[in-house]
């Protein structure tokens, strides 16, 4: 549009400047002419030194958080680029397999001569490996007249983790049970008469009531729980039912890996371990890595971001081994449909709309 | 980007903002180019370098103070707004009067005389300088100003206003330089990627620089083709004219009416009239359609004679009737051509004309000279036996080589209508010495002066004279441009375009004829060359006029040949072919000789120069008028003296408003900074010069000259060491006490010093 009603006034210029005979504004309409060629020219001009890399390539940020993101633009030329433009694709999942949405938006920016470090941040709203691809530049002259596009290839890779914060889980006050796995189902806090007490402490939110020392809470005036020693050979083992994730909207993946992410940290808090397996498509197996802490977690959520769909060719097989990982043992499940169960006992179904707050308010007994 | 991500700047702005002198430049380019169409205006004068200077002083101090220093801005605006209103309280009749010239000088064209105007250009100056600058420094906003300024260069030759090309390209700069300035801002403050924030002066810079280059090389380029180039423009318009002229139906027009027309004359080539006459033309036929009476500027009313004959029919000694006196005069001169007695050879043949309207419409009849209309229409087909209706029109008429009335070589039998036909032409002849001789001289000031200073005797050197005028000063063409909206068509032909085709040279010549006291009316309609006459089989000669055909010309009244007419546009070779009865080239060429006039040189020189203005050749651009006379300027002086009062009252105060806020300010800065300023006061009061203030024996001897606290300055030392070197920064409370440390400095040393010194300390440096 710019353009069309920069050549308009041209011309009207020089029809003006025609029946009027009037040199200056014949002068001024050719100039416009003239100066409209020089401005396609000097796009192109940028576009030949201008250039546009990424200053790393992979990166990792929480949910909601802030991610800087350097580029490094350089200006091969001797004249400032006052405008030019990236144009940036994002989409979440695996990559090139699946199917994503896939969002663009261009990106503007100015440099001047020689090399330029210039950041942006984006912050990701969706747990998951997040692709951001950069891979249009655009080139405006001074007037923005004309862009002409340059193909780049840059690429960063993020990895979107949720917030750290784990479900307040009770878990049953079951001794150690002999099973195939060499762990036992494991009570957070130790709950039978032989388990050892740790020390006494206040009370606080996430506390099961049952812990509490009454005596010791009535002569001091303040709610005292007792602690008992963790079980350091006790960890709990989670089956994740990844079918489907690998076609799943990011709306809907990002649900689920906020509830892995709190349900591992949850029992954490009361397990030594958590054992967290899921089927491996690629393998034919089932995959399972240990997780004793918050990077860890991260690093099982590294692994989970890569499931691409693969186990949805296998669903007999996966089905089997998923049966059988549960004959040998209790185990929680957490399927991607959100339900959450104890062996084959429904605990909750989590709800997509309302993960956070039954995530960050929920109590769960299990 | 909607669910899934967030993208936002990740540099923010910091620090004080710089001021791209790019903004200045530019600035003061837009100022100067705006003010400079005023100074191309005609009948406007004021002293440009008065005006340039005082812009550049008022767009510097604009620029300096938008920038980060908007109360100094403000404050700024608040006196000039002060000074102009003193200024139009003081003197707001000349205000109003130059105001007024202005205006009329633009809407009335170059007729007015000329003026000083140089208050009021000093007025708008300043308006001019603060809207650009509000606008695009602090608004900063391009829009409204780069439509503003785009309707001045576009408008400005509408209204006659030819600035020169220097102001065009200030102007452009203006706006290319502030167009890319907004891009490089609106970047800058939206886009993702920050830069370095002068990148916006850089790239208008630039884009200035582009843009100069282009001009440099265009100029010469269009200069040396301007014609081919308005051909162009010429050509397009053309066609666009002929084609709307073809689907409207107005090529099928006849011709008819006086307005003189102010563009281009294009042609459609559409057959108007077919003429067949009875014998081979041997002189240009002219067929009259229209005769303007009075001129109305630009446009002519149609002549008419019943007013003449009611005149003629009033007087005592007359008893015939209007219509009757009318009937009998249009034939009159071929009635009494056709009387005179002599040799059937001798006598002069008629000529029988019969005229048809292409497109059947009748409402204006197209009249040869010296003619009669036939009593009735004839039957086309009847008369040529064809056997089928067809419409039309007949005149005889005499060539005007034909033409020999001698009012005594008449029949006995014909005396008493020659007597009557003489009376008639006589008080015809009477009457239309005030008739046909009004001109509004106030619309055609230039041209009444021209014919005041060169009085003519004779009918013949009057035609003369014309024709050297026009012809020496103006040169035929179809496309001579448009005439501007505010001046005389006529006036602007002559004196200033020099280009027209035949209505322009023919109007022209009319006042002109009858500014020497020449009855003259202007004539349309058609002229036909006997070489568009082609012989048809039955022996007639036919030829079809079309709007190419089309003409105007100038008709004399001439005893006993009657209105005549007179060619004043020039032949195709340039040459005249004026000739009537008496006058032919011949003529033309003694008289010429006679008063060493030549059709090479320009009629009367000065013509060229736009009136009044006194820089006789001036051109387009700018003009520096080195010369200032008091007189004239009285009144500008006392304004200036005004100024000079308000300022030297303001400023002390305006020095006390900065001396406080710097102060205030201190009490926010950081103890550095503040020790900075008490290195600045020792080297204002010349005290210890060479130390930095790290020394190990500044504490003591800074003491001794001032007698401040020894541990007071060593303290201060300490901490500002800790703010330079250490890891964390200073407490408040140990910047306080550099603060503190820095006042009883301050006093110290300014109790020691001269007055001088002490009115820089206080007033200019602002350090207590």
């Amino acid at each position: 549009m710019r353009r069309f009603l920069f050549i308009l006034l041209a011309v009207l210029t020089f029809y003006l400047a025609g029946v009027y005979r009037y040199l200056p504004l014949m002068v001024l309409s050719v100039m416009e002419v003239v100066y409209f060629v020089a401005s396609f020219f000097l796009s192109l001009y940028f576009r030949k030194n201008l250039s546009i890399e990424a200053l790393r390539h992979s990166d990792c940020v929480e949910k909601g958080g802030q991610l800087a993101c350097g580029v490094r633009v350089i200006n091969r030329g001797k004249l400032p680029v006052s405008r030019f433009g990236v144009r940036l694709r994002y989409r979440y999942g695996s990559n090139g397999k699946g199917i994503f949405r896939r969002k663009t938006k261009i990106i503007y920016g100015s440099c001047d001569r020689g090399k330029s470090i210039l950041h942006f941040e984006i912050s990701g709203c969706c747990c998951g490996r997040m692709y951001l691809k950069m891979d249009d530049l655009y080139a405006y002259d001074y007037l923005s007249l004309f862009s002409v596009r340059r193909k780049v290839n840059e690429e960063i890779e993020v990895a979107v983790f949720p917030k750290e914060r784990g479900l307040h889980i009770e878990l049953p006050s079951f001794s150690y049970r002999e099973n195939n796995r060499s762990q036992g189902l494991v009570a957070g806090q130790g709950v039978d008469a032989h388990s050892e007490i740790r020390q006494l402490r206040e009370y606080r939110r996430e506390d099961s009531n049952r812990y509490i020392h009454w005596n010791q809470s009535a002569r001091t005036g303040l709610l005292v729980v007792k602690e008992y020693e963790k079980e350091q050979d006790f960890a709990t083992e989670l089956l994740l039912d990844v079918a489907g994730l690998g076609e799943a909207r990011e709306s809907e993946t990002d649900a689920f890996y906020e509830l892995v992410s709190a349900l591992v940290l949850g029992l954490l808090k009361r397990a030594a371990a958590v054992r967290v397996h899921w089927y491996d498509g690629h393998r034919k197996c089932l995959a399972d890595t240990g997780v004793v802490s918050e990077g860890q977690c991260r690093d099982m959520l590294l692994k989970l971001y890569r499931i691409d769909g693969q186990e949805a060719a296998d669903a007999q097989e996966k089905a089997e081994l998923e049966r059988r990982f549960m004959a040998q043992g209790s185990a929680f499940r957490l399927g991607a449909d959100l339900c959450w169960y104890w062996n084959e006992t429904l605990i909750f179904r989590f709800s997509k709309e309302k993960i956070e707050e039954q995530i960050a308010w929920g109590n769960y007994v299990i | 980007m909607g669910n899934g991500i967030r993208i936002r700047s990740g540099s923010e702005e910091t620090g004080e903002k710089k001021r791209p002198l790019a903004a200045l430049l530019f600035l003061y380019a837009g100022v100067c180019g705006t003010m400079s169409f005023l100074h191309s205006l005609e009948g406007v004068s004021f002293s440009g370098w008065v005006v340039y200077v005082i812009a550049a002083v008022l767009c510097g101090v604009i620029w300096y103070t938008c920038y980060g220093r908007k109360k100094a801005f403000l404050l700024l605006a608040l006196v000039s707004v002060v000074i102009c209103q003193t200024a139009v309280f003081l003197i707001g009749d000349t205000f109003r009067e130059q105001a007024a010239h202005i205006v009329e000088c633009i809407t009335d064209g170059g007729d007015t005389e000329p003026m000083s105007v140089m208050e009021t250009a000093i007025l708008l100056t300043v308006v001019v300088s603060f809207i650009m600058a509000v606008s695009e420094l602090l608004i900063k906003s391009h829009l409204v100003l780069y439509l503003l300024t785009t309707g001045l260069l576009l408008l400005s030759p509408l209204w006659g206003v030819r600035a020169g090309v220097g102001e065009i390209l200030l102007v452009a700069l203006f706006q290319a330089a502030f167009w890319a300035m907004k891009i490089a801002e609106l970047v800058h403050k939206r886009g993702v990627f920050r830069g370095k924030r002068n990148l916006s002066g850089k790239s208008s810079i630039t884009t200035g620089l582009i843009l100069v280059a282009v001009f440099l090389a265009v100029f010469p380029l269009v200069a040396a083709h301007t014609e081919e180039l308005y051909g162009f423009v010429y050509d397009a318009e053309g066609e666009a004219y002929r084609t709307m002229s073809r689907l409207s139906g107005k090529a099928d027009e006849l011709v008819t009416g006086g307005k003189i027309g102010r563009g281009n004359n294009y042609r459609t080539g559409t057959a108007h009239l077919e003429l067949v006459t009875t014998a081979e033309p041997s002189e240009t036929l002219y067929l009259r359609g229209f005769g303007g009476g009075e001129y109305t500027g630009g446009d002519w009313i149609r002549s008419s004679d019943e007013a003449l004959f009611a005149n003629i029919m009033a007087r005592p000694d007359w008893q015939d009737n209007e219509i009757s006196i009318a009937n009998r005069y249009y034939g009159m001169y071929f009635v009494m051509n056709g009387s005179m007695q002599g040799n059937e050879d001798e006598l002069p043949e008629t000529v029988t004309l019969t005229i048809r309207h292409c497109n059947g419409v009748y409402g204006n009849a197209y009249v040869p000279y010296y003619s009669q209309r036939s009593n009735s229409w004839y039957n086309y087909d009847d008369y040529y036996g064809y056997g089928s209706q067809r419409e039309g029109y007949v005149y005889r008429y005499y060539e005007q080589k034909d033409m020999m009335i001698d009012w005594e070589n008449v029949s006995e039998a014909f005396e008493e209508q020659r007597d009557w036909y003489r009376r008639l032409q006589n008080a015809y002849v009477e009457e239309i010495q005030t008739a046909y001789t009004q001109v509004p001289e106030a619309l055609l000031p230039r041209l009444t002066k021209l014919c005041q200073e060169n009085p003519q005797k004779t009918l013949d050197e009057i035609t003369a004279f014309i024709l050297y005028t026009l012809h020496s000063n103006a040169s035929y063409t179809l496309t001579p441009g448009w005439a501007p909206m505010n001046e005389d068509i006529v006036e602007y032909f002559l004196f200033e375009g020099g280009r027209g085709y035949c209505e322009h040279f023919a109007v022209t010549a009319t006042l002109m004829y009858r500014l020497y006291g020449i009855p003259a009316r202007y004539a349309t309609g058609y002229m036909l060359a006997p070489s568009d006459f082609e012989v048809q089989e039955d022996s007639t000669w036919k030829a079809v006029a079309t709007d190419e055909s089309a003409h105007a010309w100038v008709e004399i009244f001439l005893e006993d040949y009657g209105w005549t007419p007179v060619e004043v546009t020039p032949a195709s070779d340039g040459g005249s072919v004026a000739s009537y009865p008496g006058f032919d080239r011949s003529v033309l060429g003694r008289i010429m000789r006679e008063r060493n006039w030549s059709m090479d040189r320009p009629g009367i020189p000065l013509l060229r120069v736009k009136s009044g203005q006194g820089n006789e050749g001036q051109d387009e651009g700018f003009t520096f008028d080195f010369e200032i006379d008091y007189e004239e300027h009285e009144r500008w002086f006392y304004v200036l003296g005004t100024c000079v009062v308000y300022s030297l009252c303001l400023v002390p105060l305006f020095l006390d408003y900065r001396r406080l806020r710097r102060l205030r300010k201190m009490e926010e800065m950081g103890c550095r900074k503040v020790f900075s300023r008490v290195l600045q006061i020792l080297r204002l009061a010349g005290i210890m010069e060479g130390y930095d203030g790290m020394e190990e024996d500044f504490a003591e001897k800074l003491a001794g000259l001032t007698g401040v606290d020894r541990e007071e300055i060593a303290q201060m030392q300490k901490i500002v060491c800790e703010a330079a070197y250490g890891s964390v920064p200073p407490m408040p409370e140990k910047e306080e006490c550099v603060r503190k440390t820095y006042l009883h400095l301050a006093e110290a040393v300014y109790g020691t010093l001269k007055w001088h010194r002490k009115i820089m300390m206080r007033k200019v440096k602002a350090l207590i």
